[in-house]
């Protein structure tokens, strides 16, 4: 193997973490947005009905957000390039998450338990981190599993050659904490091997398969002062077991921290898997169905720029989630049948 | 009945406690704050709380987000009524003398009122810190601009202030050379930006012969933007660049990017404001101890006789907000801080006997009499989107005037007639009550009717003076047997007369840019005042300063440059108080960096004594 073939090697490998951490975003954000927003007044303790789940999905959503822009900067720190305007490299639902096409999948669907359940299996950790076969990243059945063996490839090219020739990608195509921040955490630039080997341990400890040492906690701080925030696996545990964690509770215990009150009923009605020609007999709701399409492939295609030379162009990505947002909420409140079942937001590419 | 002995004992966790907890334990200190506040603001679930409260409530002032506690009661703006002479009114926690009420308030919780601020950050120009000899009016401060500017580079570092130096260099404001705001500037709106279009060169001349270019100069706040590249000396020492941890978790101490919520008053809903929980946390991290004593009400501190030492501190304990059932505790300490605000630092310090020289203490109350102009713009603005203000016409913080006048701030809001006139609940019930619309024609209206809305705000000087005051009267008590604050305050004709030229001036703006003028001035609110013929309705500002201010002398002053008390040796008051006059700028981050150079007084004098 020569070092131009590993590098492209990773190369794609990269671009497959890329497609990965993309794939679990719509999933999860469709879930966020089927929450009914509405407000529960108690003279002593006003709340909003679901502010604490879908607090603790939008925190996991970011995350991915996060891991996603790291994945592109070692892409890029590799000399590579990030694809995102064109169909194939965008998912369309349903899917597989990983390229062997085994272990999870990812629908749209509302927010349910099974759904829930299902982004747990998501985020699941391997048992054991070796059982990728023959070295190949693309046949690993975790995802954990994947980033190990992406991992242990990248840290054998810079044990054989040195790090400036490994990483050729220009600097200045490099996210750094002045163009996203406020995210799930820190983006920093990928310049060599520390940074890359960070990146991805930043990936791999924050969500799906972390490697915590059997505890619960993911090291980053969130403001119950001194505490520590947890992985997404348990943070989705919170969700289906109605208690919150603390970062020093044993993986395989049940959380010992508050309760986390959450109401499986007080969510929109979204049609599984929704698509936008399967109401092509409703052409109100297809038209909007279409105009959120748009709006998400926009979206990518901005967010293609940004990766591709022009990291200011993050900026403008902030405003297009919002917009995203609010479709995908005016959808899922629009009835498509009898039942009550509604329309919701398809995020297919169509460029 | 007496504790652990600590360092430090500092009533309440606002944010001068929370710096002053923060500066000393990172040399190692152990500090105790005594919050009277109910618990909370330490867990994420209890900013949710108050978030939630904030959208479920109907009528959003200040205060509706934090829970009413009437063991710990702050003042609501909704409580001030018209005052008739001799009959104090009594019906909010303030006992208001008049002649005019105080309109202003404050939040007793864990993080204080910072919680509901608005997040302005500007620095008090040269010109300010010297009236009296400039102007003959007010006091002059026992230091100048430039003593300050390194305690405001920190400041601004503390707070995270977003700003740009260059349109922030007037009336005599200077930045050092190889220093910067920490983030980059939050962009001025749309409306900002047609106002700067719009007053291009116009030129304003005053009764008094003085002519002025107007300019609209981006305000600096205390609100998570960008953050700036690259390192910079901040009090002169040079500093790594501004962290920007980002927002792991529903509410990372150091919060989100500002994203235009349009909350920022009562609260932001992702903490991009900054609020002095982050300072607090921060705090807690540091390498001394810092506990956090919330729901202690300080009663009394107690003086040696002989000496005037402090000798320790009894507080009220009260297990549930509401209840009148108590502990009383006390506890002991070398240095004891009070940094509650600049009205109930003066009811403590009053209630206890203290700081008797002077006869200053509580004197002085002073607040920006906030007075509104509003319009209908030609052309739609966009505005209730994004914070409150982003921008102001700087021009008329100083000037020849001030011989006569209040110097005045002209801030531009970016919420329509939201603080002027309820918008755009009122409008909804204007118009679907007023005019019967309902549906797409109701929505189309409304549309049309708040995107024209502009509003300037203007914010004059108050002058110390002391017959504007914080007292204690047995006859007035909270629930907890505390006193209650009472306050004689009045709208002199100076600052009135500051308000007309700047009505003035607001008039002169509109005409140039086609605003027809909606502003009316209601003869029945408590708030109403009149100056040469011409009525107007101020509000409070939430500004409350000069209570405890700062001196060169123990005669005409409650402490000294640090905030140390002329007459107890180890007790220092920190806040707004300590401000001997109030200028034009919102006063939070010249509070600040008094703070912070009283922390470091503090350590010194700690130092001295280990």
């Amino acid at each position: 193997m020569s070092l131009k073939s590993d590098r492209r090697e990773l190369r794609e490998l990269m671009a497959h973490a890329i497609r990965i951490e993309l794939s679990t975003i719509p999933p999860y954000a469709t879930a966020a947005y089927t929450i009914a927003e509405a407000g529960q007044y108690d003279s002593i303790a006003p709340m909003t009905v679901n502010a604490e789940p879908l607090e603790v999905i939008r925190q996991v959503m970011l995350e991915e957000m996060l891991h996603m822009t790291l994945a592109a900067n070692i892409l890029n720190a590799l000399g590579g390039h990030v694809v995102l305007n064109c169909a194939t490299a965008i998912p369309s639902y349903p899917c597989h998450i990983l390229p062997s096409g085994k272990g999870p999948k990812a629908h749209l669907r509302r927010f349910t338990k099974a759904q829930v359940h299902a982004f747990r299996e998501i985020e699941r950790a391997p048992e054991n981190f070796e059982k990728v076969r023959d070295g190949d990243c693309l046949k690993a059945e975790t995802i954990g599993g994947f980033y190990y063996c992406v991992r242990k490839k990248l840290e054998a090219l810079c044990r054989t050659y040195p790090s400036k020739e490994i990483f050729i990608g220009d600097p200045a195509w490099q996210i750094g904490p002045e163009h996203y921040w406020g995210g799930g955490g820190e983006v920093f630039p990928v310049t060599g091997e520390r940074s890359a080997i960070r990146a991805l341990k930043m990936i791999v400890e924050e969500g799906e398969g972390a490697d915590l040492g059997g505890r619960a906690g993911d090291g980053d701080l969130i403001p119950g002062i001194e505490e520590e925030d947890i992985a997404h696996f348990f943070k989705f545990n919170e969700i289906l077991l109605s208690r919150y964690y603390r970062p020093d509770d044993r993986i395989g215990l049940p959380p010992s921290g508050g309760d986390l009150i959450v109401d499986w009923s007080a969510v929109h009605r979204m049609k599984d898997d929704p698509k936008a020609e399967d109401y092509a007999y409703l052409p109100e709701v297809h038209a909007k169905m279409l105009d959120f399409d748009q709006l998400y492939t926009d979206f990518l295609l901005t967010l293609h720029e940004a990766f591709n030379g022009a990291p200011e162009r993050l900026r403008d990505c902030a405003p297009m989630m919002m917009k995203l947002r609010y479709a995908a909420s005016a959808l899922v409140r629009i009835p498509v049948n009898e039942a009550g079942e509604t329309a919701g937001p398809g995020w297919t590419f169509r460029g | 009945m007496s504790e652990m002995h600590y360092d430090a004992v500092i009533v309440g966790a606002g944010i001068s406690g929370a710096l002053i907890a923060k500066q000393l334990a990172a040399k190692g200190r152990n500090v105790l704050i005594l919050e009277a506040g109910a618990d909370g603001g330490a867990e994420a679930s209890t900013y949710r709380s108050y978030v939630d409260a904030y959208h479920l409530t109907e009528v959003k002032v200040p205060n509706s987000p934090y829970p009413a506690n009437p063991s710990a009661p702050s003042p609501s703006v909704l409580d001030v009524g018209p005052i008739a002479p001799g009959r104090p009114d009594t019906a909010g926690y303030f006992v208001q003398n008049g002649p005019n009420p105080f309109r202003s308030n404050y939040t007793r919780v864990t993080g204080g009122t910072m919680m509901h601020w608005l997040g302005t950050c500007l620095r008090m120009q040269p010109n300010d810190f010297r009236t009296r000899s400039a102007y003959g009016q007010g006091v002059d401060w026992p230091l100048s601009y430039d003593d300050l500017a390194p305690w405001y580079e920190r400041a601004e570092w503390e707070i995270g202030v977003s700003g740009d130096k260059s349109e922030n260099e007037f009336g005599g404001i200077h930045f050092s050379k190889d220093y910067d705001f920490p983030m980059e500037p939050i962009p001025k709106s749309f409306s900002d930006r047609w106002f700067e279009e719009g007053v291009r060169g116009m030129e304003v001349a005053l009764p008094n012969g003085e002519t002025k270019t107007l300019s609209v100069s981006t305000t600096p706040q205390g609100r998570n933007s960008t953050p700036r590249k690259g390192s910079y000396k901040v009090g002169g020492e040079k500093q790594p660049p501004y962290g920007a941890a980002g927002a792991t978790g529903a509410y990372a101490f150091q919060g989100q990017r500002c994203e235009g919520n349009s909350s920022c008053v009562p609260i932001c809903p992702i903490q991009a404001k900054y609020n002095a929980l982050k300072t607090l946390s921060q705090a807690l991290r540091q390498k001394g101890r810092v506990e956090i004593r919330s729901q202690s009400v300080v009663s009394k501190i107690e003086t040696d006789g002989a000496t005037g030492r402090v000798t320790g501190v009894v507080y009220k304990r009260y297990e549930f907000p509401g209840a009148p059932a108590w502990e009383m505790k006390r506890v002991t300490a070398d240095a004891y801080v009070l940094a509650t605000n600049a009205i109930e630092n003066a009811k403590l310090a009053l209630a206890s006997g203290l700081c008797p020289t002077s006869g200053q203490l509580g004197r002085n109350l002073m607040d920006h009499p906030y007075v509104m102009v509003w319009g209908r713009a030609p052309r739609p603005v966009g505005p209730f989107r994004g914070p409150g203000s982003t921008a102001s016409f700087p021009d008329f913080r100083d000037g020849g005037f001030r011989t006569k006048k209040a110097a005045v701030r002209l801030e531009l809001a970016n919420w329509g007639w939201n603080f002027a006139a309820n918008a755009p609940y009122s409008d909804v019930a204007r118009l679907v009550e007023g005019e019967y619309l309902f549906g797409p024609e109701l929505r189309a209206r409304l549309r049309d009717e708040v995107q024209h809305q502009v509003r300037i705000g203007i914010m004059p000087e108050q002058l110390p003076s002391a017959l504007n005051r914080v007292s204690v009267n047995p006859a007035y008590r909270d629930s907890l047997g505390e006193p209650r604050p009472v306050l004689d305050y009045a709208v002199d004709a100076y600052s009135r007369a500051g308000v007309l030229q700047g009505m003035d001036i607001c008039q002169q703006i509109f005409q140039r840019l086609g605003i027809e003028n909606r502003s009316t001035y209601d003869p029945n609110d408590p708030g109403y005042v009149s100056e040469a013929g011409r009525g107007f309705v101020y509000f409070g500002a939430g500004h409350n300063a000069g209570t405890h201010r700062i001196g060169a002398s123990r005669h005409d002053s409650v402490t000294d440059l640090d905030g140390r008390s002329w007459d107890h040796d180890n007790l220092w008051l920190v806040g707004c108080g300590a401000m001997p006059t109030i200028a034009t700028s919102n006063p939070t981050l010249t509070m600040t960096a008094l703070v912070l150079k009283a922390a470091a007084g503090l350590e010194r004098a700690l130092e001295g004594k280990s």
